[in-house]
């Protein structure tokens, strides 16, 4: 199966895949409960490291809430993507949305190429 | 010297001369072999020593490898540990605004509700039963003046016997809640009515409080009164109905009848005797 045409949803949050460009949509608000929960996406975030696409887009502008563990797994992700070193990461993101503005700058601490594109969203 | 002499003396000498050759041979042989045996053993530890150098440079090199793997995994988990650290700061204060904006709205809405409501309601403190908070309803049922809202108050002021306050906080304390205790309240300016009062525990403000609703059961009780009145009223002529009927039974009976006539036939005798 092809990373994108997956999708994970649960109770206020829904991730899918698109093709077109590559990217992963976050929606709603992540509250799993520790790494445990967060296994799922952990695989997929890994599987997409192993197709290694040139480009990459993290979408994230709808995702309005995301706990600790979270932040967690989208670090490590951009780590893997890191050593993996072929392929180019964006994160779109939504200068409305206060966690957004102050913790995914940190992220381009760990991938100084990282692309963070700051959209103006209510 | 004779030349035979000379002869044997040239003879010794050769025959030493051949011994010190042939030892000289022996001391080559044995230096030479010395020699090749040390050589080799120098070759030996020389490779020895090679080896365990270049051994040692790619230990050195792997180590130097690791060193700048696990530096760069140290500096990675120290930036994850301040991202998420950053991140959590951010979401509590996030959360903890949205809770405050939830709290408030929830305050207004509470006092929309209390404050519409026409039943009196009051926020009693568990301990000391202060009023922590009293509804318009409740001003006017009680009576509270400015004057009086100015001390505090506490619940047991309002009420006219105060054994009620104690068999209330008893049923509470069983019950863990009061339903339909009538209550006769006595008001600020000291006049009486009659209240139904329910107790229900309740957090307000952070602290555990009663939360205690009266309703004015003043013309309700009123009504009760007159009725009972006029079902007494009614059991007395119901009695007095109920007596008169018997009687008026029996006098209807043959017995009584009989009864009747021996007693007016006595009476006629003893009339007739004191006549005479």
């Amino acid at each position: 199966m092809n990373w994108w045409a997956q999708e994970l949803s649960g109770v206020g949050y829904r991730i899918y895949g698109e093709p077109e460009p590559p990217r992963l949509v976050f929606e709603g608000s992540l509250r799993l409960n520790g790494m445990a929960e967060y296994q799922p996406l952990t695989d997929w975030l890994g599987q997409i490291v192993a197709a290694a696409p040139p480009q990459m887009i993290l979408d994230v502008r709808s995702l309005k809430f995301l706990n600790s563990s979270g932040i967690n797994v989208l670090s490590r992700f951009v780590i893997q993507v890191r050593q993996k070193g072929n392929i180019h990461l964006t994160v779109r993101c939504n200068e409305g949305i206060p966690w957004q503005h102050k913790s995914l700058v940190n992220l381009q601490r760990l991938l100084p190429t990282l692309e963070l594109d700051f959209y103006h969203e209510s | 010297m004779s030349p035979e002499a000379k002869i044997a003396e040239l003879e010794t000498r050769i025959r030493q001369l051949e011994q010190e050759k042939k030892d000289l041979e022996i001391l080559l042989e044995n230096t030479t072999a010395h020699a090749d045996a040390i050589t080799q053993q120098l070759a030996a530890k020389i490779l020895q020593h090679e080896r365990a150098e270049r051994d040692l440079q790619m230990s050195e090199s792997r180590l130097q490898h690791l060193l700048t793997t696990i530096e760069q995994e140290k500096a990675d988990l120290e930036l994850i540990l301040e991202t998420m650290t950053a991140h959590a700061d951010t979401v509590t204060d996030q959360l903890q605004a949205e809770a405050l904006t939830a709290l408030r709205q929830s305050e207004v809405q509470f006092r929309t509700l209390v404050e519409a409501n026409p039943v009196a309601l009051l926020i009693l403190h568990l301990e000391t039963g202060q009023i922590l908070y009293r509804n318009p309803a409740a001003i006017a049922l009680l009576g509270i003046t400015p004057d009086t809202l100015a001390r505090t108050l506490r619940g047991r002021d309002f009420c006219h016997d105060p054994e009620d306050v104690n068999r209330l906080k008893q049923l509470y304390a069983v019950q863990g809640s009061v339903t339909n205790y009538e209550l006769l309240v006595q008001r600020a300016d000291g006049s009486t009515l009659w209240a139904l009062l329910n107790w229900q525990p309740f957090v307000f403000q952070g602290q555990n409080t009663v939360l205690s609703a009266l309703w004015d059961i003043t013309e309700r009780k009123k009504q009760e009164e007159n009725l009972q009145r006029q079902i007494e009223e009614l059991h007395q002529t119901i009695d007095q109905q109920k007596r008169d009927r018997q009687v008026q039974e029996i006098t209807e009976t043959e017995y009584f009848q009989h009864l009747q006539r021996r007693v007016q036939k006595l009476r006629r005798s003893s009339q007739r005797d004191s006549e005479k």
